[in-house]
């Protein structure tokens, strides 16, 4: 129990009972006729035909795994942003993370081909994408930390203005990756900016698992560290907490999972601020409950969209970027209005 | 259901065993279709009755937009296939995710992938390579045939033609906001207009890219060629007429400008023979064509 | 005990206090005044470890210069003029942050340690609720809570409480509460500290005072010694009417106009 009354056990394990529920649903439900009570008789040794078990293995499970892991990833990335900037609608986009993987995808679909070639290894376009974002993530986010950092302080209202340049500045090298582009190109990049599930593989899901665990794992030490920051920079110091320390290390696990979440899966917008806002009007703002939260809540909504992303139009399948901005836009503008009548303000 | 559904999976492979081989040719494999250019062969083999799916580059013919959509050629979904039951897979080499095509690939279900090249041997290859899968090999060798002589007698038409008398053509992909996006070397249009006879005055511009207004003048098109654009009112020869630098080419002071159907002129399928001859024709009208050989 | 061997703080270029020496003891209120820019709060931010400074200033025994965010925060708590808060907490869960040690891991015993102290700043029953809705007044008395917390369970030997203008915006009734709460703090052997700028309230609740004016202490001592007419023109500015009863808490009353120019 936190001082306030808060049943933390109670509250997570609510959450892991709803990511079972979603989990099962992701695996029994599709456009091939496996239903959850097939999968159900299945477990009990009613064995599975080859196709089905190609589509459970192969198609669902992975994409299970791997929308579980980039939501949590996502929503773990907003709470700290969100933590750090003391704003409820700040998202990874901020330190310029997702605008730089961005980048990076456009330029391997646009380039990759010419680019392969030269490498001091085989890759393939899809790979080179996943390669590209993660790393364009992490410039990104090096560049506007070095923009931001002097005199050994990282002045996040610096940050900020940084990040419109650089916002600006990748939004020009895409329009102008844009005017050489083929057509097939543009059709991948618009479908990448749209954010999809559909290329889950296991070997995506253990690229995946090997950055977001990690960061999953290590964000709740930082949990009392937020809580403080909430009071302001000087306070959390006076506190105790070495604030620049603090602030590094949200950056850095924001940058390595939302690069990961992002480079695997595209553009899948608003997760990291639904997911948080919703934890925080349902448990309260105390971040050791909010963070490990998060890492569950994400993957329950994203699996969930993913769910009505391929069953909504099946046999084809809607981007899932769409269905997560239909969602969280009108959030956002929840949360926007609810703080300008509180006399809030946006900053 | 299931078990009556395996039993039926048992009973076709028992019979599979029995029967010689090719007993099976009066009831065709279920087939998904990927890639519009392959759809419009496969119908114009006769095939469309053994189609149960199609992905949304396949709109031609019509009646193909009544099947199941399993998404964008770029962007399949691979359970969505499967969930259609094929028992072949028909695929343009351009079919996506990668990790959807290794599915289906590994899902035991005939993957062809048909190659693609952008010539007259290709869409011949192309029809050949479909008609095999389809065991239409006689249907097959009938369309390639046919598409064969229609290219033949474009080329014939177009070897008549001296080069100094080749018309300048503009290929105009679209007009909005009035920048003209026209189709420069290496795309359809391209190779259309100089099987048919003529020279494309944007070739050096590579793919489709918007072309400067001072460079349109200079280019100085005899044709203009659009698609029809349909709903699109920024399409029209008024348009064309209307617009800075076009209005002031010699195609649109003489109004030369000839509108295509623009599944006709995009893609390089079995119309392409018909394509070709209907530019020849509009291109040289039989009046100016000069003394026939 | 706080000891500052010849300390000095600059603003850019310009020297604000030029080698101050001088010793702060625990169990009295010491406040420090000063008219505006004479350095109080960058003196007390010094002293807090948030402001480099030259010379050397060693809290009960530790130097300030050399020590991290985490041991600082054993030794002294402070309460600034205004705290902010970004999301919607509870009253006792903003309380709660200020716990260090074992009692931040121990929630039952720690939940019980804030309702007293809520309950000792006349916060009783305020524990859930959400601390944005709380009054001025209110809400700085949850923060005084929050690092009373935070200096009971600190290990500093003797804890101190660094109050920087800890009143401002607060109405009367309030301004008394708080520095009383202060001056209990002191009783039970704590040192504090506090930057103010009514000199009437500073001679209420101080035992000691510190005056800075132009780059150095002007004076130090208890209200009733330092407090003079010759002070307050030359210091502050302005001529006062000072009550000399009761003899060691002087009254004033500001009788004539100000006069700023002389600064």
């Amino acid at each position: 129990m936190t001082p306030a009354g808060v049943p933390t056990g109670r509250a997570l394990a609510v959450l892991a009972g709803l990511a079972l529920l979603v989990a099962l649903a992701a695996l029994g439900i599709g456009a091939t006729r496996l239903g959850p009570w097939r999968l159900l008789a299945a477990i009990w040794g009613d064995g599975l035909s080859a196709q089905e078990r190609l589509v459970l293995f192969n198609l669902r499970l992975p994409r299970l795994v791997l929308g579980m892991l980039a939501g949590g990833a996502l929503a773990v990335s907003g709470a700290l942003m969100q933590a750090l900037f003391r704003n409820p609608l700040a998202d990874p986009g901020i330190i310029g993370v997702s605008p730089g993987a961005a980048l990076g995808a456009v330029i391997a679909i646009v380039l990759g081909g010419a680019v392969a070639p030269f490498l001091p290894f085989a890759l393939s376009i899809p790979a080179l994408t996943i390669l590209f974002a993660f790393a364009g993530g992490w410039l990104a986010v090096a560049l506007l930390s070095r923009v931001a950092f002097r005199a050994g302080r990282t002045d996040i209202a610096s940050m900020l203005l940084a990040g419109i340049a650089l916002a600006a500045l990748t939004g020009a090298a895409t329009g102008l990756l844009i005017t050489v582009a083929d057509d097939q190109q543009l059709r991948d990049m618009n479908y990448w900016a749209m954010g999809s599930l559909a290329g889950a593989t296991w070997a995506r899901v253990g690229m995946a698992a090997a950055v977001i665990v990690p960061v999953m794992a290590l964000a709740p030490l930082l949990a009392r560290g937020m809580n403080a920051l909430a009071l302001g920079e000087a306070a959390a110091h006076h506190m105790g907490f070495r604030v620049e320390a603090l602030k590094r290390r949200a950056i850095l696990l924001t940058a390595a999972a939302t690069g990961a979440a992002v480079a695997l899966t595209g553009g899948i917008g608003f997760v990291g601020i639904i997911v948080p806002h919703l934890l925080r009007q349902a448990l309260g703002p105390d971040h050791r409950l909010i963070l490990p939260g998060a890492a569950l809540a994400g993957g329950v909504l994203l699996v969930a969209a993913d769910v009505a992303a391929r069953s909504l139009m099946a046999p084809a399948e809607i981007p899932i970027g769409i269905l997560t901005a239909l969602i969280g836009a009108p959030v956002f503008l929840h949360i926007l209005l609810r703080r300008m009548a509180a006399g809030g303000g946006i900053a | 259901m299931a078990a009556a559904r395996s039993l039926r999976h048992l009973a076709a492979a028992l019979l599979a065993l029995i029967l010689p081989a090719g007993a099976q040719a009066d009831a065709p494999p279920r087939t998904v279709v990927l890639g519009g250019t392959l759809a419009e062969i496969i119908a114009a083999l006769g095939a469309e009755d053994q189609l149960v799916g199609r992905d949304a580059t396949s709109s031609w013919p019509e009646s193909l937009l009544a099947l199941p959509d399993v998404g964008y050629l770029r962007a399949v979904s691979a359970e969505g296939v499967l969930s259609l039951e094929p028992e072949l897979i028909i695929a343009d080499p351009g079919a996506g995710p990668e990790a959807a095509v290794d599915v289906l690939r590994a899902s035991g279900v005939p993957y062809v992938t048909v190659p693609y090249e952008r010539s007259a041997e290709g869409v011949i290859d192309k029809i050949t390579a479909t008609a095999a899968a389809l065991h239409r090999e006689a249907e097959g060798a009938a369309l390639a045939a046919r598409v064969r002589s229609q290219i033949d007698e474009a080329a014939a038409r177009a070897a008549a033609i001296p080069e100094d008398a080749r018309r300048g053509v503009l290929f105009v992909m679209s007009l909005q906001g009035g920048a003209v996006m026209v189709g420069g070397g290496g795309t359809t249009p391209d190779s259309l207009i100089t099987m048919a006879g003529a020279r494309n005055v944007a070739a050096a511009i590579d793919g489709y890219k918007v072309m400067t207004d001072e460079a349109i003048i200079a280019a100085a098109p005899d044709v203009i060629l659009m698609t029809d654009g349909g709903m699109d009112a920024a399409m029209s020869a008024a348009a064309i007429r209307a617009h800075p630098a076009l209005g002031h080419t010699p195609a649109a002071e003489r109004g030369d400008i000839v509108m295509i159907d623009g599944l006709m002129v995009l893609g390089f399928g079995p119309r392409v023979g018909d394509a070709v001859l209907f530019l020849n024709d509009a291109f040289y009208p039989a009046a100016d064509r000069g003394p026939q050989p | 005990m706080i000891r500052l061997d010849g300390v000095s703080l600059h603003r850019g270029s310009r020297c604000i206090l030029c080698g101050l020496s001088l010793d702060i003891r625990a169990g009295e209120v010491t406040v420090i005044l000063g008219p505006n820019g004479s350095g109080k709060s960058t003196l007390l931010a010094a002293l807090a470890g948030t402001m480099p400074y030259r010379g050397a200033v060693r809290l009960n025994g530790h130097d300030v210069s050399r020590c991290g965010p985490a041991r600082m925060a054993e030794e002294r708590a402070v309460l600034p003029q205004h705290s902010e808060l970004a999301f919607p907490f509870r009253v006792a869960e903003v309380v709660a942050l200020g716990a260090r040690g074992g009692l931040a891991g121990d929630p039952a015993a720690l939940a019980a340690r804030v309702e007293a102290l809520l309950a000792r700043l006349g916060l009783e029953g305020f524990g859930p609720r959400n601390a944005a809705s709380l009054s001025g007044g209110e809400a700085q008395r949850m923060h005084l809570a929050r690092v009373l917390l935070q200096a009971e369970t600190g290990s500093g030997a003797p804890p101190w409480l660094f109050l920087d203008e800890p009143v401002n915006g607060l109405d009367l009734a309030h301004q008394l509460a708080v520095m009383d709460e202060a001056r209990a703090f002191a009783r039970q052997g704590g040192g504090v500290l506090a930057v103010l700028h009514d000199l009437n309230l500073a001679v209420r609740a101080a035992d000691r005072l510190l005056v800075l004016h132009e780059g150095g202490l002007c004076a130090d001592g208890p209200p009733g010694r330092v407090l003079n007419d010759a002070l307050l023109e030359t210091v502050f500015g302005c001529e006062a009417l000072m009550n000399r009863i009761p003899l060691d808490r002087p009254f004033l009353l500001v009788q004539a106009q100000a006069n700023i120019t002389r600064q």
